[in-house]
């Protein structure tokens, strides 16, 4: 009972992380059509730029937030603005690998500028002190990573479904022509799902490295990840991105903690992204959709 | 009002609109009728800037728009309903009005926004405010639509094709709304319609396109005495007309 308990405390830790990831994907895949393959680089620049700032610089932690949060906003503009705009009347694909092309580059220029060490660290606000609950351990950071995840997404809630702005970004997303018909600055909305998912994936970035270490490459791991998770809980709404992160998070922690088990040790913890990959290639195949999709339009 | 003089549209290398020239006064209801390819939606597009691979004059009360972008044309107060209504189908029935208000909100907070004129409009939308605009029926969505695009207060309201997949008796009370909105509220209306007689029974001038062409234009009354176009777009009881 305490190992199921301790797996689903990692899993949802890592599952929000996750979930971050992939509504930085969906905002900018409802708004723009386009899968941004430089989405993992948001984290990994986030957390960099925390490791370099905090760590190195030894700046002060609010301040090296605020900076990081910054810098990383600007790099989702100047992505829209130097990719994206210029193509805008081209077709999608041709967007999509501007995005890859875009995230080798932001991966070359992070090995000149950072480290090339692997799992680099900052200190966080807390200690490792461990609490247990009903024989699990929980660490303070993991506890901090659950709970600015939920705030981020109740604000974000509340941005697209409350506030005119949002709304009027839900409008693009669900029809294009009838939102510049209407009067709506479509560039705009655009530039913003840009700068928001840019927004989410740094702080992602930010409060994932005290834990798992963050190096110039791993913009891509996360990317994959956090692309999984959208593509299970389905691309094409904001709920569904989060269930598919919780989701893509528990099933990793399960894989990882049972896995040895039930295969009489022949699987090891290592097959995980294995298993991860395939699953992901058959929802890609069966249903891309994600699990949460559902038709509801009357024509 | 709106003159629009020698308009050439292109969609990609080929030319949908070939030098029209057109206008609307105020107060007043046209129709341009024509068959499907004529080039009359994309007139409309190019209108509300849509289409920016245009060639001419629009000149909206002494200001050139062709130039604008499309937010700019509906703050100056051209909307559009378009084909197919193009509602957001996902969103409630009162988000899809607010979000015709976008451009006013420039100026005006959204508290202060009312959607009463469109309820005493369309009364049924008022019990439907809360619900998804998508489930809503076919003449239901093209309510909306149309109050959607009165939001912004125009001065001229387009509509391209109001009638498609609507009931015969639905058709005629959009018609007749649409009828007392310009004499309430005085704005004009240029109106795209297969049913073509009916457009032209509701307007008091029409044009005729063909291929990118206007290839006749006149009261509305002429043209539904014309045998040639009675021929061509009225179609019913062609028959009677031709062998008198």
């Amino acid at each position: 009972m305490s190992d199921f308990l301790q797996y689903c405390l990692t899993g949802i830790s890592v599952g929000m992380i996750y979930a971050l990831i992939a509504s930085g994907f969906s905002l900018i895949y409802r708004v723009t059509n386009v899968i941004n393959f430089a989405q993992g680089e948001f984290i990994m620049l986030g957390g960099m730029l925390m490791i370099l700032f905090n760590h190195f610089l030894k700046w002060n932690i609010f301040l090296s937030v605020i900076l990081v949060l910054i810098i990383v906003v600007l790099v989702a503009f100047l992505l829209e603005e130097l990719t994206l705009k210029p193509f805008k009347n081209d077709d999608v694909l041709i967007k999509i690998i501007f995005t890859i092309g875009a995230s080798i580059l932001i991966r070359g220029i992070s090995m000149v500028v950072f480290w090339k060490e692997p799992g680099l660290r900052y200190e966080s606000f807390f200690t490792d002190q461990n609490f247990k609950i009903l024989g699990a351990s929980i660490t303070l950071q993991d506890i901090f990573i659950i709970s600015v995840s939920i705030i981020i997404f109740v604000l974000l809630f509340i941005f697209m479904e409350k506030t005119i702005t949002g709304k009027a970004m839900r409008a693009t997303a669900i029809n294009l022509k009838a939102s510049k018909i209407i009067g709506i600055n479509v560039n705009l909305t655009l530039k913003l799902s840009f700068i928001l998912s840019g927004l989410l994936g740094a702080i992602a970035g930010i409060i994932i490295t005290p834990k798992l270490g963050m190096s110039y490459d791993s913009g891509i791991f996360w990317g994959i990840k956090g692309f999984t998770a959208a593509i299970l809980g389905g691309l094409d709404s904001g709920v569904s991105v989060i269930f598919g992160g919780l989701l893509l998070g528990l099933l990793e922690a399960f894989i990882t903690g049972y896995g040895a088990n039930i295969s009489f040790g022949l699987f090891k913890s290592e097959y995980r992204d294995v298993v991860i990959c395939a699953i992901l290639i058959i929802f890609l195949i069966l249903k891309p959709n994600g699990i949460l999709s559902k038709r509801s339009d009357r024509v | 009002m709106l003159k629009i003089k020698n308009l050439s549209v292109k969609h990609g290398q080929i030319e949908a609109v070939k030098g029209v020239s057109l206008h609307i006064n105020p107060k007043e209801i046209i129709t341009l009728i024509g068959s499907n390819g004529a080039g009359k939606t994309s007139l409309l597009e190019a209108i509300v800037g849509l289409n920016k691979n245009i060639d001419g004059e629009i000149n909206f009360n002494g200001t050139d728009i062709i130039k604008l972008n499309s937010d700019q044309i509906v703050n100056l107060g051209i909307s559009l309903v378009p084909e197919g209504r193009q509602i957001f189908s996902k969103m409630t029935v009162s988000d899809n009005l607010l979000l015709g208000a976008y451009p006013r909100l420039k100026k005006e907070k959204v508290s202060s926004i009312s959607f009463d004129f469109i309820y005493t409009l369309f009364p049924i939308l008022k019990e439907k405010t809360k619900l998804l605009a998508g489930t809503l029926s076919g003449g239901q969505q093209q309510m909306v639509a149309i109050g959607r695009a009165l939001m912004a207060k125009p001065k001229i309201l387009l509509l391209d094709e109001p009638s498609t997949g609507l009931a015969p008796l639905v058709i005629k009370d959009i018609f007749k709304i649409l009828f007392n909105l310009k004499e309430q509220l005085g704005i004009s209306i240029i109106l795209v319609e297969q049913n073509a007689r009916l457009a032209l029974e509701y307007s008091t001038r029409g044009y005729v396109i063909e291929t990118g062409f206007i290839v006749s234009e006149g009261d509305s009354k002429d043209l539904l005495s014309d045998n040639n176009i009675v021929r061509a777009y009225l179609g019913k009881n062609y028959k009677e007309v031709t062998d008198k």
